[in-house]
């Protein structure tokens, strides 16, 4: 068979359905652009960032408790840390592939942006979770007994229960959103990775 | 009304439409993954049209986008099922029963390769040299030769099997 005549064959003078063309869908990306899909989770994390911040301000603000104000006060800095953290990533995130750039480094640019953004919800996951588990032990301890922090905290069975809390919740909350990183972009990245390496000879 | 640069860039994708028809009827897995394959390749033309200055063809601009975006898509999480029919492209085959069959050989074939495959034979079989090859897709023109070379071993062999 003579493959460049065959080709050639193949109806290079096809068209598309005019409804395609019609209106201005195809000025917004489609489902299948993994950065757009990644933009719109961040803008989400934000938007519950800055729900949940406003929350613990409230919180913190009602409470007479120096103790719970001081807990509130921390999750919303630590909260306010990562939304800010969300903010500067979606500002590196251009769902448009770079038109001058070979396949390569296109495909090289893709797999470290989502690479990037799922270790930054991983080092959330490892940085916030605990303070979270520590800030809602303490709060729940705090308001189901009645007693002062120091009280609280004088109690060895609490204290065992939240280093065990601290110690189990953190290595779980990393692995889950490991889990849930491999889940929605795992199977792209690796499908990125061997279109690299074939691309680069290394395959 | 439609703004003049956005009648032009229409135009210019009418015109230019059997490229991405065809470059996406190799990788699509049915129907409405073509449909949003199509709106994606589009959609990425139309974001890199301000700065198109027409130093290449729209055609080999159009070209390279496609094969950009058809290579770094996040495919639907389902299973890969290649329907068979070539229905969008049937109006360009010819009438002739037998160069129309080698025809759907022939697509049948390319589909069944590595995505990387399909983007470097494609390139070749629409007449980019190896230096033009190795240009948009960042690699050297001599792993370009090997790789051609080892596809279209690959694929004499699918199609004597076929």
């Amino acid at each position: 068979m003579d493959l460049e005549k065959s080709w050639k064959d193949l109806g290079g003078d096809a068209e598309m359905p005019e409804s395609w063309l019609r209106g201005r869908r195809w000025q917004t990306p489609s489902d299948l652009n993994p950065l757009a899909r990644l933009k719109r989770n961040l803008r989400m994390n934000m938007g519950w960032g800055i729900i949940i911040a406003g929350l613990f301000l409230v919180v913190a603000v009602i409470s007479p408790s120096w103790v719970v104000q001081l807990a509130m006060g921390l999750m919303f800095a630590w909260t306010a840390w990562g939304t800010y953290g969300s903010w500067k990533l979606i500002g590196t995130l251009r769902p448009e592939i770079c038109h001058n750039c070979t396949l390569v480094s296109e495909l090289q640019r893709q797999h470290d942006l989502i690479r990037r953004w799922m270790r930054s919800q991983e080092r959330t996951a490892i940085f916030l979770y605990p303070v979270a588990v520590t800030g809602g032990f303490l709060l729940g301890g705090l308001t189901s007994s009645g007693l002062s922090l120091p009280q609280l905290m004088a109690r060895t069975p609490m204290q065992v229960g939240l280093v065990i809390s601290i110690l189990v919740l953190t290595p779980l909350s990393w692995l889950l959103a490991r889990w849930m990183n491999r889940k929605a972009f795992g199977t792209h990245l690796d499908a990125l990775n061997q279109r690299i390496l074939s691309l680069t000879g290394e395959a | 009304l439609i703004p003049l640069s956005e009648q032009q860039f229409l135009q210019h994708i009418r015109e230019s439409q059997g490229i991405i028809l065809r470059l996406v009827g190799l990788y699509a897995k049915d129907q409405e993954e073509k449909k949003d394959l199509c709106q994606e390749i589009i959609y990425q033309a139309w974001k890199g049209w301000p700065a198109f200055r027409g130093d290449s063809k729209f055609s080999t601009w159009l070209y390279r986008i496609s094969l950009h975006t058809l290579l770094s898509y996040q495919r639907k999480r389902k299973p890969v099922h290649y329907a068979e029919d070539l229905e969008p492209f049937d109006q360009g085959i010819p009438e002739d029963v037998g160069r129309r069959e080698e025809a759907r050989m022939l697509h049948r074939a390319i589909r069944s390769l590595p995505e990387v495959d399909r983007a470097l034979i494609t390139m070749h079989l629409d007449g980019y040299d190896h230096a033009e090859i190795a240009d948009i897709a960042g690699m050297t023109q001599n792993h370009v030769a090997v790789k051609l070379h080892r596809i279209r071993a690959k694929l004499s062999t699918l199609l004597n099997d076929i």
